[in-house]
């Protein structure tokens, strides 16, 4: 996936030294850029300018000896921070659980970056997908979706339909993330089953 | 550093008591139960298996973030590691492959499934891939290995070509799944579908492991022994 810009990245760690060594990693790396780097909790809590992080590295201790509020009431519900624990010993599942993912800190470096990229690509991808929840094939795809089941090429469909390839694979790619279904022969039993095709089709 | 990792003085049941996905791992290397409190170090000796081996693909299986050091992977010997895919690869397909696809059988049988023999169909094809899957790597790849480890060098093939085509047997299985959760109406065998689904859920991280193990493990393997013999 190719990201526009990079992450800006808030790490909130009551060690300098962790926080210093963390900032430095992410400094080396394209993806990210580490906006602030905070040692005490309640300075970043009262810091109105949260909302503005892509990912915010937070270790988990401070969490737990606030546990009068929930790290989620400082950012709004439809926040876009990725939040990721920073690890090094046990933590209480249901605080980690307030997070999208975690980090150990005994981990390398290249670890670490890939942990996170991993974490900022899951999250976002259930973000699209929850916002897609219950949509339903447009027409267009629907078309397109009988066409592949009936075992035409994207060539002939674009052809079909005026369409360039390049629009009936990004087509086929939404249709495949609408339907969980991504073989051909996978979408021929969809087709089938929804009445998009009939059985004479095949023939 | 690798913290919380199985280890060779552990007790082989804790393995299988932390993962019990590994019950599956066990037999590929002619592992039973009934081991009382051997380590796995002791297990292994008594078997005459590569503890190595053994660890890295339980670790493999237990722990989704772990990548082994390159310094873990100079123990792992070969031939051990293309004894333990092919044994992997004959459960899949003579036990838990046919098992799968005849309870889906059996569950189109017994109940009134629109389209059913597309499923067959569906089902028959995956059973296809499987095998040509596997068999080009027994028959193809596994050899040209071994005539490396002989020695020899072979001008016609090399191991990215494999890299390169190592095609994916999980875009089927997945829809499969797909296929049995929204489209397989059962009024009777409930409870088989639900154990057939549960089989195909623990059929398909074990084959995405299975995998990881050839893509990340073998290929590099092979490629460093394809540079040794071209220095």
């Amino acid at each position: 996936m190719n990201r526009v810009k990079r992450l800006k990245t808030v790490i909130v760690e009551p060690s300098p030294i962790v926080g210093r060594g963390l900032e430095s990693l992410l400094g080396e790396h394209p993806e990210f850029a580490v906006a602030k780097t905070y040692c005490d909790f309640h300075n970043f809590a009262e810091n109105q300018s949260n909302y503005l992080f892509d990912l915010a590295l937070i270790n988990p201790v401070f969490v737990a000896s606030n546990s009068e509020f929930s790290m989620r009431d400082l950012f709004p519900d439809d926040t876009q921070t990725v939040f990721v624990a920073i690890l090094y010993k046990y933590v209480n599942p249901e605080i980690i659980g307030e997070f999208d993912g975690t980090l150990d800190i005994y981990n390398d470096g290249e670890t670490i970056i890939n942990k996170l990229l991993e974490v900022v690509d899951i999250r976002r991808n259930t973000r699209s997908r929850n916002s897609d929840e219950n949509s339903e094939l447009s027409d267009r795809e629907k078309e397109i979706l009988a066409a592949v089941a009936k075992g035409m090429t994207n060539k002939e469909i674009a052809d079909k339909y005026c369409l360039s390839v390049h629009t009936v694979v990004s087509h086929r790619k939404n249709i495949a993330k609408k339907i969980g279904i991504k073989t051909v022969a996978g979408l021929t039993i969809y087709a089938i089953f929804n009445n998009l095709i009939s059985q004479n089709d095949l023939l | 550093m690798n913290y919380g990792l199985f280890s060779e003085r552990m007790k082989l049941a804790d393995l299988v008591l932390t993962n019990y996905r590994l019950l599956y791992v066990m037999p590929c290397f002619d592992i039973g139960l009934g081991f009382g409190e051997a380590t796995v170090k002791q297990a292994c000796e008594a078997k005459g298996i590569s503890t190595h081996l053994f660890l890295l693909v339980c670790n493999i299986y237990t722990f989704d973030d772990y990548r082994p050091e390159p310094e873990t992977l100079t123990q792992i010997r070969l031939a051990d590691l293309m004894k333990y895919l092919t044994n992997s690869h004959k459960d899949y397909l003579e036990n838990r492959m046919p098992k799968i696809i005849t309870q889906i059988l059996d569950l189109i049988d017994e109940n009134d499934v629109p389209h059913g023999k597309m499923i067959i169909a569906f089902c028959e094809k995956y059973r296809k891939e499987v095998v040509a899957h596997f068999a080009y790597e027994e028959q193809t790849v596994f050899p040209y290995i071994e005539s490396l480890l002989g020695g020899g060098k072979s001008k016609s093939y090399k191991i990215k070509e494999y890299k390169g085509n190592h095609s994916d047997l999980d875009s089927s299985l997945s829809d499969l799944k797909n296929i049995i959760i929204k489209y397989l109406p059962c009024e009777h065998l409930a409870d088989q579908r639900r154990e057939t689904l549960i089989s195909l859920f623990l059929f398909e991280l074990d084959l995405s492991k299975h995998t990881l193990l050839e893509d990340k493990i073998l290929i590099y393997l092979v490629e460093q022994m394809e540079n040794k013999l071209n220095e």
